[in-house]
């Protein structure tokens, strides 16, 4: 009996093993976390720039990354756990959104999951979620194309949100009621994503050109500063949290 | 001798004052750290219920669109329908974890039974109830653990030293986990990719 509930306990505290997957919190909230380096760099510095304006206009904080694997985690437990343990999102509204998708689990069990706090769960349910991470992130996923598949689904979350970059435009809006074939969307991002601003420079100095910028806060339009966020200001982590919301495919 | 006496009393009463004083400086925390963790025991198992009413909610829902798919299935349907009354009647924690182990061991034979219909696989409507139900899963595991681990953090008060003496003072009792029945799987496993 003894032996059991030593057993149970055991199991109660697995949490603590759970814990070492995920990765530690980083000191500033850079929005992407490319650890997979999946993402073209040029793209990585416009979604950090255009998730820094959605939280500067919103308040929501969406943060994206690519991971190699997620190990024994369930997707869920690992975007709960992230959102939780950094903090996504604001301490009372729970704002906050964790796109990550993996690398290295092989083909066919790859995750690609949305998970979001509980503030964001009336406007996205997990049916909505499912369908969105279908329709905008699995057809470039399954040719192993993160970049476009972050690019659109947060350009997607962007617009529906309502972020407002303060004219500058940061993302290509995408028209669902398009009947262009994706080939075809995928050269004008392309084009788009060349054109943007980071365009100057050679293939290797730019992203240190675009580091810069993004640190010496090249977006200060100064259309966002009093928003009517509680604490620790845009890049921050306001201590979000999320009771497990979300969905996902395998690719 | 009188005035002595009175000196005597004096001290006695300063000495239970100051006993009293030093119990109570040691009893009050603890009391209260008890009645918080009641406090955090009873939001998170409000969490818990309602993320299993969520699952009762969308149950039916589901039913009725593999219902459009499968209506000769009858034998899941009934099975589906005791599992919900039961979880209805449920009053306790045990009594709630049961019937919920048999509304998911019902729901994990109805994600089976499903694999049968490729047509239902690839309703739109159907995949966002699924996405639903999948999440649903999720968010009950997530607010199980959570309970659970507030549950623990209580009991452990309880049982050491000196939080039992204060618990059986004032009738705090230990809480029961939210376990699951071995061998059922925790949740059905909710996993299609999307070509099929």
């Amino acid at each position: 009996m003894r032996f059991l509930v030593s057993i149970i306990v055991c199991m109660l505290v697995m949490p603590l093993t759970i814990m070492a997957a995920i990765p530690e919190k980083p000191a500033y909230n850079s929005y992407v976390y490319d650890k997979a380096n999946v993402i073209s760099d040029d793209v990585e510095q416009n979604l950090i720039r255009a998730a820094k304006a959605l939280e500067g206009s919103t308040g929501n904080v969406i943060v994206m990354m690519t991971i190699d694997t997620i190990g024994d985690l369930a997707p869920y437990e690992f975007g709960t756990e992230v959102i939780r343990k950094w903090g996504i999102g604001d301490e009372k509204l729970n704002n906050g959104m964790l796109i990550f998708a993996t690398t290295d689990q092989g083909p066919g069990k790859n995750d690609v999951w949305i998970s979001v706090g509980e503030g964001l769960e009336g406007d996205y349910p997990d049916g909505l979620l499912g369908s969105m991470v279908d329709t905008y992130m699995m057809p470039y996923l399954e040719n192993g194309d993160y970049t476009n598949a972050f690019a659109n689904i947060f350009s997607t979350f962007y617009e529906e949100m309502g972020g407002d970059a303060g004219g500058a435009d940061l993302v290509k809006p995408i028209n669902e009621d398009d009947d262009w074939p994706i080939a075809l969307i995928i050269f004008i991002v392309i084009i788009y994503l060349s054109l943007s601003k980071f365009g100057g420079g050679g293939p290797g100095g730019r992203r240190r050109a675009a580091r810069r910028i993004y640190r010496a806060g090249g977006f200060s339009t100064g259309g966002f500063g009093g928003g009517g966020r509680s604490s620790g200001g845009f890049g921050g982590f306001g201590g979000g949290s999320s009771s497990g919301g979300g969905a996902g495919r395998r690719f | 001798m009188i005035k002595n006496n009175k000196g005597n009393a004096l001290v006695t009463v300063l000495v239970i004052i100051a006993v009293i004083g030093i119990v109570a400086m040691f009893t009050i925390p603890k009391y209260n750290k008890l009645i918080e963790g009641e406090e955090q025991i009873d939001a998170s198992w409000a969490q818990v219920e309602n993320q299993l009413q969520r699952r009762f909610d969308l149950i039916p829902n589901l039913v009725n669109s593999v219902k459009g798919y499968a209506a000769h299935e009858e034998g899941i349907f009934t099975q589906i329908a005791k599992a919900r009354t039961d979880y209805g009647n449920a009053g306790t924690v045990e009594q709630t974890a049961t019937a919920n182990n048999e509304l998911s061991a019902a729901l994990a034979r109805l994600l089976v039974i499903v694999e049968k219909y490729p047509d239902l696989k690839a309703d739109v409507q159907f995949t966002r109830l699924m996405d639903e139900l999948a999440g649903t899963e999720n968010r009950l595991a997530v607010a199980r653990k959570d309970y659970n681990e507030t549950v623990q953090q209580f009991n452990n008060n309880v049982r050491t030293f000196p939080g039992n003496l204060i618990a059986k003072m004032f009738g705090f009792e230990k809480k029961a986990y939210f376990e699951i029945k071995e061998g059922v799987e925790e949740s059905p496993t909710v996993d299609f990719g999307s070509n099929d």
